[in-house]
């Protein structure tokens, strides 16, 4: 009578997780294990016993360390005048900290030359520079675009620290110092490391800003791997350059990874006020506008730039540089970007919801493969996965157009916002699929009916990180641009220090673009939070 | 048994991640119109039991008849059966009315029994039943627990149900509106005729509201009898300590307090 009861068969929901976890694998994994495939003895001998090897190595770990303590203490400090201090204008003061993120590393490599390099600005003014070449430019401009995303994560992670802690502690009578050595720091800890490693990982696999600010002599990893893959198209040669960069990036890759293992799930039952003594107060409002400068300081030169003549013998007014940029190719190009970042973020936002959909609502065995598999794609930086897509479709016919640089970008940028889904899904009632069954709801009618109603709003922040990345980035692209394909960003590499007015209008379109796209978000956030 | 709604028959289930089984070998016939309460401890099965009574979960072994036929295998939306949950599980994404009527005007839709504007009467009348018709047009994100549990309640109604299922669906809810709640759900019961399985671990709340009680322990049914057939004669020492002694202490605090007031 005891009969063991045969399972329903599954078998939709299976063929639908490996749809996508074969997507997956061919947008990201296979390409780099292509690429690892087709490195020969040779080119890893050639690279190593390079003149300039040696030093390189050195100047990036160098750079790139100094870059990385100076930013999780900056972007620490920033977090906590924005989150423990009653400042005001929270909102404003976070928008302009965050602006550095909206244009590429390059344009601030860009910048800062054009502040400080030998025909620079403040030369003109003072008669005198710091020496921007070399280390402390590449540093400088490398903290710049490099704060904003380290500030985010420590701003979200103060936000919700749970402040009953400190009450009790208070009440206890533990000293402050304790206090903050004992529940501050071991809450911090996780987080400081994550934003460490990610900072690492984003600064030493980035060449936008040592390509500008170099000099000579002063290589470092990402610049030598620039000069292999893309002027001498040494691909393999590259191609092992790839390798050692992927290494910072795994590692930073699995610290996030243990880092998020813990520290979830707590939520807050205290929010912090903001402390109102006069002394922190001022002392936030100084540091926030001392930040803020160093934000808008490139931002504030490119619009000079591109509005006057020519700096700084004539400094009349003129729409010229835009004119001469659209007349060129500039048009095109910020055409090819904005089809790019659209379709990007409409493919990458749908393929963010789906998978995790089946990660986070249709739990198995698969499931935690395909969720392995789909942040996977955070460890691997644009560089190597721009070289890998070389390597790999080199001869397929989707390479040199619009296509392959949609999926590369895909692939690059995939993670973030499909964690962010990831995690909007497991907020959402665990029993709605429970109750749609028995309400005779097929599993297509609710995630239409019920969860995409719900998801709006990510589903909107997942479009526009997409699409802000897609507009802005320049490392796997410049691997895969033609003169037909290009996207805007790319333009910038092609202009030096003699017209840096065109840098300036490029660096601007891309700005103002992405800033509307981040405004549009807002608000479509506030409509769908207000209707309910 | 001459009335016998739903029978339920050695059924048992183990995870497949876990060592213990979280039922073994449960067996009960639930009478038409009858209310059923299931009450046990946190851990014993008392959710499991539910999941593959809806057909949300398949047993390992064992059968489940609804009105003498087999549907061990059916699907949940087959069973004629409604479920609420203690957490809701309401759609945030439509409005009150919408929550109720949805699923129905999908099913009139489908076998041209209805119209929209009949569904969303009978969902309106529902919804006086149960008094929150004055919220039909907001979101639940609006609502207190108890209206919420209202409206989840009026979601499941509107299919006319054979069996309405309810685990801990009072639980989230302070003292003063589970009680109402309470009194809802019985007043559901008479006017509709509906059988209820509801899941509890409140002695009180199940000897206040249940024709029939089973008691629970480690995935097996200790007792099963009406309130007065369990006080009068527990079964063995546990359901003498988990249900009878309870309810004694909290009499007697009961009845201090009362004695001390007046
Ligand atoms: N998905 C699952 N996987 C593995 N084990 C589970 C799962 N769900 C429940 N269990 C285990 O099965 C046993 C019975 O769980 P069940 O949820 O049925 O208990 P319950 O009586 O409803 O408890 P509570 O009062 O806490 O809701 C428990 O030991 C539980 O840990
Ligand atoms: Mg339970």
């Amino acid at each position: 009578m005891t009969a063991a009861i045969k399972k329903r068969p599954q078998s939709g929901a299976w063929v639908a997780k490996w749809t996508v976890a074969a997507v997956l694998l061919c947008v990201v994994i296979l390409p780099i294990i292509s690429m690892l495939t087709k490195i020969t003895p040779a080119d890893i001998a050639d690279v190593v016993k390079g003149p300039n090897f040696g030093s390189a190595l050195w100047n990036s770990l160098c750079y790139t360390a100094i870059a990385t303590l100076i930013v999780v203490v900056l972007a620490y400090l920033m977090a906590l005048c924005t989150t423990r201090v009653a400042i005001k204008g929270k909102k404003l003061w976070n928008v302009i900290l965050i602006l550095p993120m909206l244009i590429p590393s390059i344009s601030h490599g860009m910048a800062l030359l054009i502040l400080f390099g030998q025909n620079g600005i403040v030369k003109n003014l003072f008669g005198n520079t710091i020496p921007i070449y070399g280390g402390t430019g590449i540093v400088l401009g490398s903290v710049m675009y490099a704060l904003p995303v380290a500030y985010i994560m420590l701003a979200d992670v103060l936000r919700y620290e749970d402040m009953s802690v400190y009450e009790a502690a208070e009440v206890l009578g533990i000293g402050k110092l304790r206090t903050f050595l004992k529940v501050s720091l071991p809450y911090l800890r996780k987080p400081l490391i994550a934003a460490a490693f990610s900072t690492f990982a984003m600064v030493v696999t980035d060449y936008g800003v040592p390509l500008m600010l170099s000099g000579a002599g002063n290589y470092t990893i990402s610049t030598l791997m620039y000069q292999a893959a893309i002027d001498q198209q040494k691909f393999g040669r590259g191609a092992v350059y790839g390798v050692i960069l992927l290494l910072p990036a795994i590692v930073a890759f699995l610290a996030d990874l243990l880092g998020k293992e813990r520290g979830t799930g707590s939520y807050v039952k205290k929010a912090h006020e903001g402390s109102n003594k006069p002394l922190f107060k001022v002392l936030a409002y100084a540091f926030c506008t001392l930040m803020a400068i160093f934000a808008l300081l490139p931002i504030a030169v490119f619009i000079f730039l591109a509005i006057v003549k020519r700096y700084p013998i004539d400094l009349s007014l003129t729409a010229d540089h835009f004119a001469y940029i659209f007349r060129g190719q500039g048009a095109k190009y910020l055409t090819n970007s904005l089809v790019i970042a659209l379709v990007t973020a409409s493919v990458g936002a749908a393929l963010g919801f789906i998978t995790a959909y089946m990660t986070a609502r249709m739990r198995s065995p698969l499931s935690r493969g395909l969720h392995l598999l789909a942040i996977t794609s955070m460890a691997i930086p644009g560089m190597v996965l721009g070289i890998s897509y070389v390597m790999t479709f080199a001869s397929t016919p989707i390479f040199g157009t619009l296509i392959i640089l949609v999926m590369v970008n895909t692939a690059h940028f995939i993670s973030s916002p499909y964690l962010m889904m990831y995690n909007s899904f497991g907020k959402m009632n665990e029993n709605l699929e429970a109750v749609g069954q028995t309400l005779g709801l097929g599993r297509v009618r609710m995630l239409w009916r019920v969860f995409l109603p719900q998801s709006f709003g990510t589903l909107a922040e997942m479009f526009s990180y997409l699409f802000v990345n897609s507009m802005m980035t320049i490392s796997a692209v410049s691997f895969l641009a033609n003169s037909t394909n290009k996207p805007i960003s790319l333009m910038i590499s092609q202009f030096n220090e003699h017209n840096n007015e065109y840098v300036a209008v490029v660096s601007i379109l891309i700005l103002v673009v992405n800033m509307i796209m981040k405004l549009a978000v807002e608000q479509i956030k506030a409509i769908s939070a207000r209707r309910r | 048994m001459s009335n016998c709604k739903l029978s339920i028959q050695s059924i048992t289930k183990q995870y497949k991640n876990s060592k213990s089984v979280a039922l073994d070998a449960v067996s009960v016939d639930v009478q038409a119109g009858e209310f059923l309460a299931v009450l046990g401890p946190s851990g014993c099965g008392k959710t499991t039991l539910l999941r593959i009574i809806a057909g949300l979960l398949p047993p390992d072994s064992g059968k489940l008849l609804l009105d003498g036929k087999d549907i061990t295998t059916a699907p949940a939306s087959k069973r004629s059966m409604g479920i609420v949950f203690q957490n809701y599980a309401l759609f945030e994404n439509m409005t009150v009315l919408e929550n109720v009527a949805y699923a129905a005007k999908l099913k009139a839709r489908r076998d041209k029994s209805a119209t929209k504007a009949e569904v969303e009467q009978r969902a309106m009348e529902l919804l006086a039943d149960l008094g929150i018709a004055e919220y039909a047009k907001k979101y639940p994100s609006s609502l207190s627990g108890g209206q919420m549990q209202r409206v989840a309640i009026a979601r499941t109604l509107i299919l006319k149900p054979d069996i309405m299922l309810f685990d801990e669906p009072a639980s989230a809810l302070d003292v003063a509106t589970r009680l109402q709640l309470r009194t809802v759900i019985k007043d559901i019961q008479e006017k509709f005729g509906t059988t209820m399985i509801y899941i509890t671990h409140d002695q009180e709340e199940a000897f206040a509201m249940a024709d029939r009680i089973m008691v629970m322990e480690n995935a097996r049914i200790s007792q099963i009898g009406t309130p007065s057939e369990i006080v009068g004669a527990p079964a063995n020492e546990y359901v003498k300590s988990f249900v009878v002694d309870n309810l004694q202490t909290k009499i007697a605090s009961l009845s201090k307090a009362l004695g001390a007031d007046t």
